[in-house]
């Protein structure tokens, strides 16, 4: 498989109204094959929706590198980063914030197309909007009219009139109701598969995660703490932190009751992270090493089997 | 035993259009019933009908709401604030909002027990610093300075049990408890929420939309469509073997019941507004397995585990 996006050392930082600093992202690496989905996971704070738009340059990230068919985006000028974005694009939680009121759903479908100078917007719009599963008239009418589940099958038409090769989604399906949610991730599975694009699936609810991705990287305090297959970081997480977060998510009715790892604490800082593991603080396994030195995001022997996971519990493989 | 909260055929509306229409539930002492379904469906107006803070426009239709035995509806406004906060405590999803910025944490909470069991200012601290050691938020008596914004997101809902908790309710009302929190924070404060029932013998009612909460946290679970209870039993079987043709269909959907990448057993449609639910089942629409007899509004029946369906899962 070739690849599409790889993200080096990516780190972004911002400073906040005291004068501090606030490390969003540190040190962030991870590859995307075309036509994967990288799940990422992770609880407020950790940094994974700055990831998404620091991949985008929707930021300005301080330091890495975001190779997009092995050409740096940050370091793009203007002229060339608008055409670059015409790969890449972005669908957020809320579509209701993100899609002007006043302007008509063609008018906001077709905005892509006009702005890159593609012709047939008209037939273009159409063909999306059947692609979403909205009726042909919708394009006529305003996004009030719509409820939240259609609102996001517009913003997923506006992402995708470009053909990007590269999807971020933020938080697609959270602010959707159960039964809604299920027709949305329908779609989006079903568009990747048709269209071949590679997606980062930004969401905190596990379960959404584990059914969309084939890979999945867990974040804690701006960094990786944990990346591999999908099945194997939720069949068999090596990370404690993994371990607590998968144990915390409340079992399917009528599935099996299992052991719960109660997380003791809140996040630190992150303008003033714990040297070591951040993680350490809260980590049942910590030992004396965890509170000096940063464990790296390494390929380590877990069990039987090799996963890249940052923590001293594990030795490298 | 008498229930702490009984609900009796309770009708609400928002002028001509039905809101709730004929919910009927009890919660005995200790007792957690959790109330849910999806957005609109009626179950965050239940809290309020209960508390009698119906907005403006809304109005009880039909129906009486028992707490202890007594009708709240015949209450005076006096005598429904000295309930509120007091022998009945609330909890919404978003702490920051319900918290007043202004003032620190311990003034808060103290001030509950000022209004309702007339302490002075001094012994109201002091038992606010104990029901911060109760709800599990560390070195309690140096907690009392903070103000909300100082605090996380779980912390402040911890703040906002220990208010709800001050005067010892007999019923808890928790909305949505932790629809704002992240997932170990949210196991944290429901693992909480369920000891605290259970060492007050306190009734406890939970509104939520999360299927997977109700299963592990509840005795016994009410599912709304639209305005009704269209199935209701003990919240392990509802779950489990759900006998509402909705009620499976919202299991099905669920990701973590259907293997990995494959298509998931979506529900057609939306659910419809209030005022345009039809004379029937309100769900049939959406049914893959309408009968003709869904024309007609079927009634709630059974023996422990009660569904509301003409041609229920088997």
């Amino acid at each position: 498989m070739s690849v599409l996006l790889e993200v080096r050392g990516l780190t972004q930082y911002y400073r906040t109204q005291s004068g501090g600093i606030l490390r969003a992202l540190e040190d962030v690496s991870f590859s995307l094959a075309a036509g994967e989905v990288l799940g990422i996971v992770g609880e407020s704070g950790c940094g994974k929706s700055t990831l998404g738009r620091a991949v985008l340059r929707l930021t300005e990230p301080n330091a890495g590198e975001v190779l997009f068919e092995g050409e740096d985006v940050l370091k793009l000028s203007r002229a060339a980063l608008r055409h670059r974005r015409r790969d890449m694009q972005i669908v957020f939680q809320d579509p209701f914030g993100a899609l002007n009121p006043r302007h008509k759903v063609s008018t906001l479908i077709g905005e892509p197309l006009t702005i890159h100078g593609v012709a047939g917007v008209a037939a273009r719009v159409a063909e999306l909007l059947d692609l979403v599963g909205l009726p042909a008239d919708s394009g006529r009418r305003f996004i009030h009219e719509f409820s939240g589940g259609q609102r996001q099958r517009i913003a997923i038409a506006r992402a995708l009139a470009l053909s990007p090769k590269l999807l971020v989604a933020d938080e697609p399906v959270s602010a959707l109701d159960v039964s809604i949610q299920s027709q949305i991730i329908n779609l989006i599975a079903e568009l990747k598969a048709r269209m071949g694009l590679a997606m980062l699936f930004i969401s905190h609810d596990l379960s959404v995660v584990r059914h969309v991705s084939q890979r999945i990287a867990v974040m804690y305090l701006g960094r990786i703490v944990e990346i591999g297959a999908a099945g194997e970081v939720f069949e068999r997480p090596a990370h404690p932190y993994t371990q607590a977060l998968l144990s915390a998510v409340p079992r399917a009715p009528g599935g099996a009751v299992r052991e719960r790892i109660l997380l003791e604490g809140d996040l630190p800082d992150p303008t003033n992270p714990p040297p070591g593991c951040a993680f350490h603080g809260r980590c049942v396994h910590a030992m004396a090493v965890c509170s000096q030195v940063r464990p790296g995001l390494v390929a380590r022997r877990v069990g039987d089997g090799v996963r890249e996971t940052a923590c001293h519990l594990y030795e490298g493989a | 035993m008498t229930a702490v909260l009984q609900v009796d055929g309770l009708g609400l509306a928002a002028g001509s259009a039905a809101l709730v229409e004929d919910v009927s539930f009890s919660i005995a002492p200790g007792e957690m019933l959790a109330l849910v379904g999806e957005s609109g469906c009626g179950k965050s107006v239940m809290a309020l009908a209960i508390m009698r803070l119906l907005a403006p426009g809304i109005s009880r239709t039909a129906g009486r709401i028992l707490f202890d035995g007594v009708d709240l509806g015949r209450l005076d406004d006096e005598a429904m604030r000295r309930l509120r906060g007091n022998r009945i405590g609330m909890i919404f999803q978003e702490p920051m909002t319900s918290l007043n910025p202004v003032f620190s944490v311990g003034e808060q909470i103290a001030e509950v027990l000022r209004i309702h069991r007339a302490m002075s200012a001094r012994a109201a601290l002091a038992r606010a610093a104990e029901l911060l050691d109760l709800v599990g938020l560390p070195t309690p008596a140096a907690q009392l300075g903070r103000y909300p914004h100082q605090m996380s997101g779980g912390q402040r809902q911890r703040v906002m049990i220990a208010i709800a908790l001050a005067c010892e309710p007999r019923l808890l009302i928790a909305d949505e408890p932790t629809t704002a929190l992240d997932v170990t924070v949210q196991a944290q404060i429901l693992t909480l929420i369920d000891r605290l029932r259970r060492q007050l013998d306190m009734a406890c009612l939970l509104i939520t939309h999360d299927l997977g909460v109700v299963a592990e946290f509840c005795d016994r679970a009410a599912v709304m469509y639209a305005g009704r209870i269209v199935e209701t039993g003990p919240a392990e079987a509802v779950f489990a073997r759900p006998r509402h043709r909705y009620t499976d269909a919202l299991v099905r959907t669920m990701p973590a019941r259907n293997p990995p990448g494959e298509v998931l057993p979506a529900i057609a449609g939306q659910v419809p507004a209030p005022g345009a639910r039809g004379d029937g089942c309100s769900f049939a629409p959406r049914c893959g397995a309408a009968v003709p007899a869904c024309a007609g509004r079927p009634r709630l029946a059974g023996d422990g585990h009660l569904v509301a369906c003409w041609d229920p899962v088997s």
